[in-house]
């Protein structure tokens, strides 16, 4: 009897997983699947199958507009912001766990609470030191602008330090710096955030350049 | 030695802070000035007005209708993705091989950039050729008008709301779940007890500081949505997604409110900044 219930609750596990999967991965499906589709047959059944494979759409878009020039500066942005973001984060998080200044608690506390600053709000200031700089127009704008702190890195540089720290001798802190910054388990979370750090950048480019 | 240590920890973290000042900490300040006056962006002149941009807030039904509709929004996408969040990562323990596909699947829409997504997703809610409204309709449903109906737009905007929320909370929960001590639950076993009781009293209680940080962020997260409400309603139909960061972009850079805008945002600071005061002492009573 019991071996029936676990067995029970795994198919329903089972069952409950597939059906909160394929939510998730609707939109996902339904865009490779109509990127397929040629255009006429674009909104017609099978929704969600895969039928025809239209590729020319895939050569139209490209040359819609200068997608190349898009990838590289979405590339050269979001490379340089993320190791921006993990070189003074992991900086800073060192500076935090091992130690002690004055002002350590205030100056947290005002990190903690950038994360809850309104983006939209700061776009004007920001332009405008922006501008001040000669910077409007450049790519280099957007890299600075999203190269500081952050809080995702910090912490997880954080419990990567103090997790490193426990196995090492002081004398060897300093040299885990470089480590935290070019350690395959570190590099790889954050590779996986470069598509999430591409967006913003992007939104803002756009802002800028339009607002001229 | 402890000058020494200063100057080190300083140096270490004057890369992060003189960014944070230059364009956080400094623009925020800034923002702060703009909204004590009536400036419209383009006028030379700031014309100071003192509180009268906070004394209007508080008058304005569409402020009034933002603020409900923002409390609605923040609170089922992350109640609803924290606690969903929490089943899956359960359902996913012990699973193998099949579990690195799951997360996968669950984080995937985390690492999309929601801009694309919420186009995508426009298309799915369309009435007419979208995918949700076909399939309901052939199972006998009423397919409404998602994204156009005064009623079903904020319960859309907040399914893709959760959505994008959801695979956090499940990697965050899978984490912890994992590194919970096994020999607890064996004991737990031996003495028969059921796995309905092991998740009330010994699960749930063990991941208490993972729920605070799951709930605190996706909290802040929420409270400031923008991108994805942007593309599929912009706030409409008549208000009834307006959430305050559209808002506040709506009075700012379509009516060039900037006085007012700045108001409404650092107003929406405050409350993100008292509520999550609030949720840490309340996590602190706790422990």
């Amino acid at each position: 009897m019991r071996t029936f219930k676990k067995v029970s609750i795994r198919i329903a596990d089972h069952f409950a997983l597939i059906v909160i999967s394929s939510v998730i991965i609707l939109p996902f499906v339904w865009m490779i699947t109509t990127s397929l589709k040629p255009p006429k047959l674009a909104f017609a059944a099978p929704y969600l199958i895969p039928t025809h494979f239209h590729w020319q759409n895939f050569v139209n878009a490209w040359h819609e507009a200068p997608f190349s020039r898009y990838y590289v500066n979405s590339i050269i942005v979001a490379v340089l912001v993320t190791f921006g973001q993990v070189f003074t984060s992991a900086l800073a998080a060192y500076a935090f766990d091992r130690f002690e200044f004055p002002l350590k608690k205030t100056l947290w506390f005002t990190l903690l609470a950038s994360m809850m600053v309104p983006l939209p709000l700061l776009v004007i200031p920001s332009f405008q030191i922006i501008q001040h700089l000669h910077w409007a127009d450049n790519l280099a704008a957007l890299i600075i602008r999203d190269a500081g702190l952050r809080l995702e890195s910090f912490f997880s540089v954080n419990s990567f330090i103090q997790f490193r720290a426990t196995l090492m001798t002081p004398r060897k802190w300093m040299g885990l710096v470089p480590y935290a910054l070019f350690g395959p388990s570190f590099f790889r979370l954050h590779v996986q955030r470069l598509p999430r750090l591409l967006y913003l950048p992007f939104c803002l480019l756009g802002m800028i350049s339009s607002g001229r | 030695v402890r000058n020494k240590q200063a100057r080190t920890a300083y140096l270490l973290i004057a890369p992060a802070l003189i960014l944070f000042i230059g364009f956080t900490a400094y623009p925020f300040i800034w923002s702060a000035q703009i909204s004590l006056t009536s400036w419209d962006g383009l006028n030379a002149v700031k014309k100071f007005v003192g509180f009268q941009n906070y004394i209007n807030l508080f008058s304005d039904a569409e402020f009034r209708k933002s603020l409900s509709v923002t409390t609605i929004y923040t609170v089922s996408v992350t109640l609803i993705s924290t606690v969903l969040g929490f089943l899956i990562a359960l359902m996913l323990q012990r699973r193998g091989k099949s579990s690195v596909i799951y997360r996968t699947i669950f984080f995937s829409p985390v690492v999309t950039a929601t801009v694309a997504a919420a186009v995508v997703w426009q298309l799915l809610f369309d009435p007419y050729v979208g995918v949700i409204d076909l399939g309901l309709r052939a199972l006998h449903l009423p397919g409404p008008n998602w994204l156009s109906d005064t009623h079903w737009a904020l319960p859309a905007v907040i399914i893709v709301g959760i959505w994008k929320r959801l695979g956090f909370a499940v990697i965050v929960y899978a984490a912890g779940l994992s590194s919970l001590p096994t020999s607890c639950y064996e004991a737990a076993d031996l003495d028969g007890v059921s796995g309905w009781q092991k998740v009330r009293y010994m699960t749930i209680p063990l991941m208490r500081p993972v729920t605070t940080l799951v709930l605190i962020t996706g909290f802040i997260d929420a409270i400031q949505v923008f991108d994805h409400i942007f593309i599929l309603t912009s706030g409409g139909p008549m208000g009834s997604t307006n959430v305050m960061s559209l808002l506040l972009f709506n009075q700012g850079f379509k009516l060039f409110r900037l006085g007012y805008a700045s108001a409404i945002g650092w107003t929406l600071f405050m409350i993100i900044l008292a509520l999550t005061m609030l949720q840490w002492q309340i996590r602190r009573r706790h422990e």
